[in-house]
Order: C-alpha cells, then structure tokens, then sequence
C-alpha cells in the first residue's frame, strides 16, 4: 500500500484506490472517494453519492448495517517530489439500518476540545454498562480506549464476528497484507 | 438511514470528484450539510471543534469538512 505520491492528490488517490480495491474484496463495491480542499493540505477518504455523504450497507447475522468510513490525513512534503500522507483523524461506524445513531463508533481525535483529557484513540455507541452498584452509564459518556484501529481490523470484525459474506474467498490474506503495510507506514511516522 | 438528499450545487459535486474543493465551495458545503441539521454555518463549526455535533452521518461529514477548512 502506498502512502505517497508525487502531489498531494496522487498520494491521496493511491490511498483511495487500494482502499476501494480492498473493500472490493472484503466487504463492499462502493468505492471510497478522496476530496482535497484548498484551504489545507488534507485529504479526506469517505463514501459519497454525488457529493452527498453516504454510507455501504452490510448483510450481518444481526440485520442489515451502515458501515461509515472517515480517514482525515494531512499530506506532507517530504523532499520536492514527494508528499506522504499522516492520519489526523478517523472514524468507522456501524448502524443498524433504521437506528438514528451508530451503535459503535471507533474514533481517532487529534484535536480534542479545550481541558478534555480522554483518550484520543476510543469506541463509543448507545450502549448501557454496568459498572459497580451504580446506575448505569452508556458507552457514549465513555472514551474506551482502543488504541489503533485499523480499517482492516473493522472490515475483519464485520466478516468474522457480525457474519457479513466476504466477496472473495482470499479476504483474509488481503487484510492481513493491508494491515501489515499500514502498520510498517504507522511506525515509520517519528512523531508518534 | 440515509440522510435526506443535500441539494449540493453541480461544481461542488465536480470538484469533489474529480479536482479541489476551493475555501469558498467548502464553506458553502458545510453551510448545506449544517442547514440540514437546523444549523448555521458558525454553529457547525463551533459544535464541530466542541465535538458535540449529533451522531449521524451529516455530523460525521461537517466533522470532517471543518478540519478541512483549518483554523
């Protein structure tokens, strides 16, 4: 997987490209746009239907969900003829079709609001827990920590856990490959 | 649930496909998502750095587009 290119707009669409190819494989033939703006150097992955956000519907075990895709990164000049894409943000959520809300919502969130201090990497969803004798709180009003989610990891959660039909048979050693490449990128950004 | 259709104008929807959303077609874009969630321009952008934007779709998207659209 590359995250570079020549400009700004070939990094982001290299991204795109691999993204779609391995949705394609895995989950969903809805292709994954890539939108630059002007004012900042970023570019932003997610699903579109002309122009409008959308989000590709999944056939689990539980019932038919959106899965919503968000990847913000920030494209860098790293020499004169190459631009490297860093994250600044992601989400990925899963919705029930006809629930008004994301049952689960992985974020990452590099700019949090003035005094927060909960952890930037965290699930959340309109879930109730326990938690000792009191009375209940919802996940919503939680930051779990999860570290860094891959859409990789997201896209395997779907297939192996919520049952959705892989569309090839070698999905597995697609994400596997993806994620590893992903990872090796991750690593490879000194300032995290 | 799919939001209601956005009426996004046709050189927003090119731009996002095929080139460079300018400053001026990024604002009007979150001012559309924003106005479909009984928003206003300021609002969104102010909700979208609170981080207290609704959970749905348009919010997802106007979180994104802000950060898009820098300080």
């Amino acid at each position: 997987m590359s995250f570079e290119g020549r400009s700004r707009q070939q990094a982001g669409q290299a991204l795109r490209d691999h993204l779609t190819t391995l949705l394609a494989h895995t989950l969903t033939h809805k292709p994954l746009i890539a939108t630059f703006a002007g004012p900042t150097p970023t570019v932003f992955l997610s699903f579109r239907d002309g122009g409008q956000p959308s989000r590709a519907e999944l056939h689990t075990r539980f019932g038919p969900m959106d899965l919503f895709v968000g990847q913000l990164y920030d494209a860098v000049a790293v020499d004169r003829s190459t631009y490297q894409l860093r994250p600044i943000e992601y989400q990925y959520t899963l919705t029930p079709v006809g629930s008004s809300e994301p049952l689960l919502r992985w974020e990452f969130v590099s700019t949090q609001p003035t005094h927060a201090r909960w952890c930037q990497h965290h699930l959340q969803g309109p879930i109730p827990l326990r938690l000792g004798d009191a009375a209940s709180v919802q996940l919503n009003d939680l930051h779990l920590p999860t570290g860094w989610v891959l859409l990789e990891e997201v896209v395997r959660f779907c297939i192996v856990d919520l049952g959705v039909q892989p569309l090839s048979a070698d999905w597995d050693s697609r994400l596997r490959a993806s994620a590893r490449s992903t990872r090796s990128h991750l690593a490879s950004l000194s300032e995290w | 649930m799919q939001s209601a259709a956005l009426q996004i104008p046709d050189d927003i929807v090119r731009a996002m496909e095929c080139g460079e959303l300018s400053r001026d077609q990024l604002r009007e874009l979150i001012r559309i998502e924003a106005e479909s969630i009984g928003l206003s321009f300021d609002e969104a952008v102010e909700r979208a750095r609170q981080r207290t934007l609704p959970n749905s779709l348009i919010g997802s998207d106007l979180r994104f587009l802000v950060l898009m659209l820098g300080d």
